[in-house]
């Protein structure tokens, strides 16, 4: 992870962080979409993007970006498929991030 | 020198905040638009903020307007945080008030480039203020030299405001800067000076 310059420390608080985070911020996109409420959809998938972005996870960043984009466009009929997407791309991630966690300890 | 940050994202935030401060800078974390707004607005707030765009709240935009329609003497120097791309959300939020803007990821030399730019831009400011509060100091002090002064019409003293008749140059010694230093002028010379040395 460039941006903490090495700093394991830094670098395990920040995956801890995300580890917290990211779980409320899917279930906020979760309900968002339930509700149909884009403008939610459009902020909370923008906040997931930006969290993924350090941890170079294209894939999870791209349905976050897509679901930030339907928000936008207040359509979100295809938004239930790409938050299988982004929640399949998560847990891949999730459990990378436990194991590097881990691995410092 | 004290910096602001503004971010919901609780790693973008925390990530700003160590780096910031391993460079030595004091930073004050805010999470949210109205809680930053609230900081801008003190006394000694931070010279300098960095600012998420899209924040619960206020937003990083709209900060940027309410501080530039604050009009302060040495406004903050707004960095904006983006994950927005393109030429037009930059240009918007330059022309909305922004100094300069760092998209998220960011990247720790272009962060450290640009906020080396805006201390920079800062001191140069503060620089300013502080000779435009000496300048209207000897401004004021100019003033006094100006408007009408009573002049005697015989002995050419001038009377000044607590009614005291002086001499011009005492007058202007007391007002100014100005020394003087005494001399004869020509037209004194023939009609004083060389009637009095032809009679010694």
């Amino acid at each position: 992870m460039t941006f903490t310059d090495g700093d394991v420390e830094l670098t395990q608080k920040l995956i801890e962080i995300f580890l917290e985070d990211s779980p409320q911020l899917l279930s906020v996109i979760c309900e968002a979409i339930e509700r149909n409420d884009a403008a939610a959809l459009e902020r909370a998938a923008h906040t997931m993007k930006g969290a993924l972005g350090y941890f170079g996870a294209g894939a999870a960043m791209d349905s976050a970006l897509r679901l930030q984009q339907l928000g936008a466009k207040k359509d979100l009929t295809a938004a239930p498929e790409i938050m299988k997407e982004l929640e399949s791309a998560l847990e891949q991630l999730t459990n990378l991030l436990s194991e590097f966690g881990k691995a410092y300890v | 020198m004290k910096i602001l940050i503004a971010e919901d994202e609780r790693i973008s935030c925390r990530l700003l905040e160590s780096t910031l401060a391993g460079w030595g800078y004091e930073v004050v974390v805010t999470r949210d638009g109205v809680e930053a707004w609230e900081v801008l607005q003190q006394k000694d707030a931070p010279p300098l903020a960095i600012l998420d765009w899209m924040m619960p709240g206020l937003d990083g935009l709209e900060i940027c307007r309410r501080v530039r329609r604050a009009e302060a003497a040495v406004p903050a120097y707004i960095i904006l945080l983006t994950a927005k791309g393109g030429k037009e959300n930059i240009v918007e939020g330059l022309v909305n008030g922004a100094n300069d803007y760092v998209t998220k990821p960011f990247d720790r030399d272009e962060l450290r480039a640009r906020v080396h730019v805006g201390v920079e831009m800062i001191q140069l400011q503060q620089r300013l203020a502080e000779r435009v509060v000496e300048l209207e100091a000897a401004l004021a002090h100019v003033k006094l030299l100006q408007g009408i002064l009573p002049i005697c019409s015989y002995c050419k003293h001038v009377r000044d405001d607590k009614n005291y008749w002086q001499t011009v140059e005492n007058y202007i010694s007391d007002h100014s800067e100005a020394k003087f230093s005494h001399s004869i002028c020509p037209d004194c010379y023939e009609r004083v000076v060389k009637p009095q040395i032809e009679n010694l």
